[in-house]
């Protein structure tokens, strides 16, 4: 039996999975050190469980619904608003993307090279993230398949190698900080969070199976848990220098006495980090191009992709100066920003209507989205059978198995 | 073009088209008419000649009618022609044709005989245990070779013609009720729109059948193995034989399949998994390698244990090349090498791996020209590329961009083209068959024949990363299995 | 399209080879690079920062060769500067990445060892694991030393101090980051271990280490009696246990250098340096640094010298093998005072004696004199008043004692922090046991 859905429910776990973790490893322990102090691990409790009620409602609104999100946004805004509401997420994205992509640029050319390097070094991203952006959503899911494989061994081997150091006494006294600082800091990293909004881009294109908001929801908690043992990690590593440590991924795990012995094998752990989070790096241009092909079509796929990184290239090298107060922008005013975008909006959309719309706005595989499909690419509709859904064919008659 | 009726007439035609000093035109007399016996002399079986044309032309005493020949000419392979045009191309394919004057048609006669190849283990695939016999050149023999494994009314063969000049038989062969008919029929409607002087082997069909003209990723599947083919065939892959050439071709294809060897089937499901893992491993040593020790040595000194650290600088003191360079020629002389010993004849082979091995190796280092960690490191890279000789090629070509990129731009760009080719691959499909599967997609039920070997009772199913119309591998009856209780299950549900 | 498709990729593949061709972005020639191993910051007489960098050169390695060591200064206002003077000086790129060990003179330790250790805690360049030494006296010495345990000093001191069986509890280890720690915490205490260099003379025959060094000589001599405290320039002599133990934290390598090094010279680390907001205000001599280690982790396999056991007339010393150690430190605070309730148990195994009266009936066996469980105790207890003492005298919280306050009961940290020590309330118990 062929299936006519792009996603299965397990892509877009493991999706979350992959992603939700890894652009919360660089800069950010140390902000939130700096800002809640030894009860960072709150702050990030707090940012994840906004996330998850996201996800949560989200999913659960739009459980008997078959709308994508271009068609829900269409059937409430009109086509025009729909348009303007696609390009103003659009430019969210690119907001939640840039300090990221900053931060991988700053701990590739500081932690990786031994001189510092010239700007080319970083240029392989660029240049990835216009591949992977002109690709359609199911590579994204068949990308999470098995991008999950090096993101659990890295995130286990790297807590391992970090687990002999940790004095988790640090953590203690809990709460020390206050409130008004655990929810500053909440506030100042919405900028790393809510990456529930992805969901928005899978409702509706995804074959629902028993126990698929389960899934998703589960994975979600999962990367959030990550998240959650490696600010506890990094604070019972470094407890009053965490705020220092500017780069988590390689300071965490280098004072293993192995390590003195045969050397940096860590970075085994680190690079297979960086491979799954250039992916995490990338996805809000990723969703940004899409967007903005769905609001302003292109006939050449590549140009979005193109011009988005671009963009981001150029600003990222341009405003290296004023990064400082970048940065500060965006865990200060922005905050509200990524709110609204990430968690509030996604939360008043689903509420407001169920993603039940007409019929005729529903989302029809692929082809909706038939901007990115060029000539001899297959057919999504044509997808291989998971092996979730299988048929037998015995003495000419076929039969259906259903997976347990 | 019909034949005609005078016997001058159609002399003077075929003269004409096969003016040619192997063709040989012979005047016999059919009973009291004469008749003309054209057939090509060095691929025609003389002995069935006479046996099955001559003789019986020499019995007939008069001929009234067509009946009287199908009286003599009992041959089951016997071919009424009736269309002149074609008594060319039949001819020069070895066929022998009877006209005789007063009939407007001939009968051609099958009688070809090729010097062929005897069958023998392929030295591509050689098994410790299992059937050693390998394909020839010569179809029939093949598909009898196809024959003897699967005895199923089933096994369907259907042959065409490729060619403009070679007319070369291509033979498409599969399960009925197994392999997929789209596929089938998309795959006959590719073989026919090949447009081509002559195949003279299987990979010039390989060629015209992937979907993705760029790709350096193999986008077919080959074997010479008879054995290897049938177990194909039965997981819903459709062959493609070609005449003339002794691999046969498997679509669709997936990458897992090299990485699986036909020994792993013949040995225990341990060991198998093991050297599974070792080729993977392999491989990506084999490709990664270099690139990453070059670039450690220029952007990443940290990442390398000190020890190991001061071994390095000891040998490369005095090397004239930078490390990227070093190892871009070393690799360079390594693939010359490689493609020298390949194409060399036998007796030479052995002075060129001398000449390489120990005249250019070891001189080399002994002269400080390249270190030895990177003779060691290419030795080994090289050595472990081979582990899957079906992937040489490509995954040789990968690691020269890894290198390339390593050198140019360190750890990260080797990250960077790691996640662009796995994006590549991974959005990769050829007849709707993605080429990563069962890992991405990811089928689990496959995982028993992917890198992990499982026992053979526990593959009772076909692999679902491939489009086939029957999954099931061991019938639901015969043993005590998931499928079983599966089957069963749905059964009670249906009910 | 094709032929576009095509041309972009022949175009990228021209650029990746002129790119791999032509490169040289930021690469580092591994001949030009220094690969920094230790290095020693001494303050000069005009006030800047000399930085003395131990460099493995290939040499090291090079079995056919006789081996080198080379150590090249630099000096500049601050400790960054100073490094790159020793770049600029030397054609070559210092890399500080392989560098394992950092000794800081006395006379920086004096002024404020933070405004040092910062630069290498806070500089990515670096693994701020890199474990940290005091000097006795300058650091350059102790780098510049030859000293027959290896060929580069630095190598010879990191067997020291490394982490290793045997030596685990002679000798404290403190990296970068666990100093700064300390530093930046509420206590503004921390400690690392003190190196002083022993010149051996040709006929001193106490060079006979061999793995001796293990041998700490608990309160041996006249260190039981002493308080120890030496407050204030870190010029403590080191006191007991250099009776009788000689060289110990220098894996003995003795033999070597009574053939080829006469006179040559060890390393000593088992005094530990203290440190209250980064100046140096004490230390604890080899049988409190033993102690203490016996109190931070539960230790198998050291030695524990037992002197002056009375038996009858006559006393006697006995050596103990510490089969394990269960330390507790409990600290609880109440409105009226700061309660600490130090207990240890320590099971151990007779190991030799200096007396024939007793015969060998204790060896190895799960009992032990009872006048030797005695005076264990009596010394053991003495040596943990000590630390709590000089804890009192130089405030430096080595213990950790704030700390289980501040965490645990943190009500009442503001109220005794200032006055911690005066407020504290000490009960040790020492238990010494035989166990096989």
């Amino acid at each position: 039996m062929l299936r006519t859905q792009t996603l299965y429910d397990r892509q877009i776990a493991l999706f979350f999975l992959s992603v939700v973790p890894f652009t919360k490893f660089f800069t950010l322990p140390s902000l939130t050190a700096g800002i809640s102090g030894n009860d960072m691990w709150i702050s990030a409790i707090l940012n994840l469980v906004l996330d998850i009620v996201t996800v949560l409602i989200v999913l659960s609104a739009c459980k008997k619904s078959n709308v994508d999100f271009f068609g829900l946004i269409e059937n409430i805004f009109g086509k025009v608003g729909g348009k303007i509401v696609l390009i103003l997420y659009a430019i969210f994205f690119l907001l939640k993307g840039f300090i990221p992509i900053c931060e991988q640029k700053d701990y590739v050319v500081l932690t990786m090279y031994l001189a510092l390097p010239k700007i080319a070094m970083f240029l392989p991203f660029f240049v990835l993230a216009v591949y992977l952006c002109c690709k359609r959503l199911r590579v994204i899911g068949r990308l999470s398949d098995v991008l999950f494989i090096p993101t659990v061994i890295g995130f286990v081997l790297l807590m391992a190698l970090t687990i002999p150091n940790l004095e988790m006494g640090a953590l203690l006294p809990i709460g020390l900080s206050g409130a008004k600082n655990i929810f500053k800091a909440s506030y100042s990293s919405l900028n790393w969070y809510g990456d529930c909004v992805y969901l928005l881009f899978f409702i509706g294109r995804f074959k629902r199976e028993k126990r698929s908001n389960l899934k998703i929801i589960i994975a979600y908690i999962v990367a959030g848990l990550m998240v959650v043992v490696f600010s506890l990690f990094f604070y019972a590593t470094f407890s009053s220098l965490a705020f220092r440590k500017k780069f988590a991924l390689t300071e965490i795990s280098k004072y293993t006495t192995v390590i003195n012995n045969i050397g940096r094998f860590d970075f085994i752990a680190i690079f297979l980090i960086l491979f799954s989070s250039a992916f995490a790096t990338i996805m809000p241009i990723y969703f940004a191009c899409m967007l903005l092909q769905r609001a302003l079509p292109l006939k050449k796929h590549y140009i979005y992709p193109l011009i988005l990184s671009l963009l981001i290239m150029i600003l990222m090298f341009g405003l290296n100066e004023y990064f400082a107060s970048l940065e500060s922008f965006f865990t200060g005013i922005a905050g509200i920003i990524f709110l609204i975008f990430s968690n509030l909006l996604p939360i008043v959309l689903a509420l407001s209507t169920g993603f039940r719309v007409p019929n005729n706005k529903r989302y029809r595989g692929d082809k909706d989205n038939s901007i990115r499909k060029r000539d001899g690419e297959i057919n999504d509709n044509v997808g291989v059978d998971n092996g979730e859904n299988f048929s037998i064919v015995k003495g000419g008659k076929q039969n259906e198995i259903q997976k347990d | 073009m019909k034949i005609y009726e005078s016997l001058e007439k159609n002399r003077k035609f075929l003269t004409e088209k096969l003016n040619s000093d192997d063709v040989c035109f012979l005047d016999v007399l059919a009973g009291d008419k004469n008749a003309l016996l054209i057939f090509v002399k060095d691929i025609t079986d003389k002995e069935s000649l006479g046996d099955l044309i001559l003789r019986p032309l020499s019995r007939i005493e008069k001929l009234e009618s067509e009946l009287e020949l199908k009286k003599y000419f009992i041959n089951p392979e016997r071919e009424r022609l009736t269309d002149l045009s074609k008594l060319p191309d039949k001819i020069v394919s070895g066929t022998s044709v009877l006209l005789i004057d007063g009939f407007s048609f001939a009968y051609a006669f099958p009688l070809v005989k090729y010097e062929k190849r005897a069958i023998t283990e392929p030295p591509t695939s050689t098994v410790i245990k299992g059937p050693r016999e390998g394909f020839t050149e010569c179809l029939p023999v093949n598909i009898s070779l196809l024959r003897r494994k699967l005895k199923t009314p089933d096994l369907r063969f259907e042959t065409l013609e490729i060619g403009e000049y070679s007319k070369t038989t291509v033979c498409l062969c599969y399960v009925k009720n197994i392999a997929d008919k789209n596929l089938v029929k998309k795959l006959k409607a590719k073989l026919k729109t090949i447009s081509i002087d002559a195949v003279f082997d299987s990979s010039y069909v390989s060629k015209f059948l992937g979907e993705h003209k760029t790709s350096i990723f193999k986008q077919v599947g080959n074997t010479e193995k008879p054995d290897v083919l049938s177990a194909k065939i039965l997981e819903g892959r459709v062959a493609i034989l070609v005449d003339g050439s002794p691999i046969a071709l498997t679509v669709p294809y997936l990458l897992i399949e090299d990485f699986q060897s036909p020994n792993d089937y013949y040995a225990s499901p341990y060991t198998a998994t093991l050297a599974r893992f070792l080729r993977v491993f392999a491989v990506a040593l084999s490709t990664l390698l270099p690139a990453f020790y070059v670039s450690a040595q220029l952007f990443h000194l940290q990442v390398i244990p000190l020890a190991f650290l001061l071994t390095i600088v000891n040998s490369i003191k005095g090397i004239p090349f930078s490390p990227s360079y070093e190892m871009f020629f070393s690799l360079l002389i390594f693939e010359i090498l490689n493609e020298a010993s390949v194409r060399m004849p036998k007796y030479v082979g052995m002075v060129v791996s001398i000449v390489g091995g120990l005249v250019l190796g070891e001189t080399a280092v002994n002269a400080g020209i390249i270190s030895a960690p990177t003779l060691m490191i290419i030795a080994l890279s090289g050595i472990c590329l081979f582990t899957v000789p079906e992937l040489e090629k490509t995954f040789g070509l990968l690691r020269l961009v890894f290198l390339i990129i390593g050198g140019s731009m360190g750890a990260y760009g080797i990250l960077m083209t790691m996640a662009l080719v796995l994006v590549y691959v991974v959005s990769f499909e050829n007849y709707s068959t993605p080429l990563m599967a069962p890992f991405s997609p990811l089928i689990k039920k496959d995982f028993k024949d992917s890198i992990y070997k499982g026992f053979m009772s526990e593959m009772t199913l076909r692999p679902l990363s491939i489009r086939n119309a029957n999954h099931v591998r061991i019938a639901p009856d015969s043993t005590n299995n998931e499928v079983n209780e599966k089957t069963s299950d749905k059964g009670e549900k249906n009910a | 399209m094709k032929f576009k498709k095509t041309k972009f990729i022949a175009l990228c593949l021209v650029a990746v080879f002129v790119f791999f061709f032509s490169n040289d972005f930021g690469i580092i020639d591994i001949e030009k690079t220094a690969i920094i191993t230790a290095v020693a910051i001494d303050i000069t007489d005009n006030g800047e920062y000399e930085v003395t960098a131990q460099i493995a050169v290939p040499e090291a390695t090079d079995a056919n060769t006789e081996n080198k060591k080379a150590q090249i200064s630099g000096t500049g206002s601050t400790v960054a500067s100073a490094v790159k003077n020793i770049g600029d000086i030397s054609g070559w790129f210092p890399s500080l990445s392989f560098c394992n060990i950092i000794i800081v003179g006395n006379k920086v330790a004096q002024d404020n060892v933070i405004k040092v250790l910062d630069y290498f805690s806070n500089t990515l360049r670096m693994q701020d694991s890199a474990l940290v030494i005091l000097s006795e006296k300058d650091a350059k010495s102790v780098l510049t030393t030859s000293t027959p345990l290896d060929n580069i000093s630095s190598f010879a001191l990191q067997k020291i101090i490394y982490k290793n069986p045997g030596f685990d509890n002679d000798i404290t280890h403190t990296d970068i980051k666990t100093f700064c720690v300390g530093y930046y915490s509420y206590t503004k205490s921390a400690i690392m271990p003190m190196v002083k260099i022993i010149k051996e003379t040709e006929d001193n025959d106490s060079v006979n280490g061999g793995g001796g060094g293990t041998n700490s000589g608990l309160g041996s001599g006249s260190a039981s009696s002493e308080s120890g405290a030496s407050s204030g320039g870190g010029s403590s002599s080191s006191g007991g246990g250099s009776s009788g133990d000689s060289s110990s934290g220098a894996s003995g390598s003795g033999n070597e250098s009574s053939n080829s090094n006469k006179g040559s010279t060890l390393f000593d680390a088992r005094t530990t340096a203290l440190f209250y907001d980064g100046k140096l205000v004490g230390s604890l001599l080899p049988h409190q640094t033993l102690a203490y280690n016996m109190l931070k982790s539960s230790f198998a396999g050291t030695t524990i010298e037992v002197t002056g056991v009375k038996q009858g007339l006559k006393t006697a010393n006995y050596l103990l093998t510490a089969i394990r150690t269960t330390p507790k430190i409990k600290v609880f605070a109440d409105e009226n005072s700061v309660n600490l309730d130090l207990s240890v148990n320590v099971y151990c195994r007779l190991a030799d004696e200096n007396t024939k009266e007793s015969g060998n009936k204790y060896l190895n066996s799960s009992t032990l004199p009872y006048e030797v469980i005695e005076r264990a105790e009596e010394q053991l207890t003495d040596a943990f008043s000590e630390l709590i003492e000089i804890s009192k005298q130089t405030g430096c919280d080595f213990l950790e004692l704030k700390k289980q306050i501040y965490r645990h009961q943190h009500k009442y940290y503001a109220k005794y922090k200032d006055e911690f020590f005066n407020a504290l309330n000490v009960s040790v118990n020492v238990k010494v046991s035989g166990q096989k």
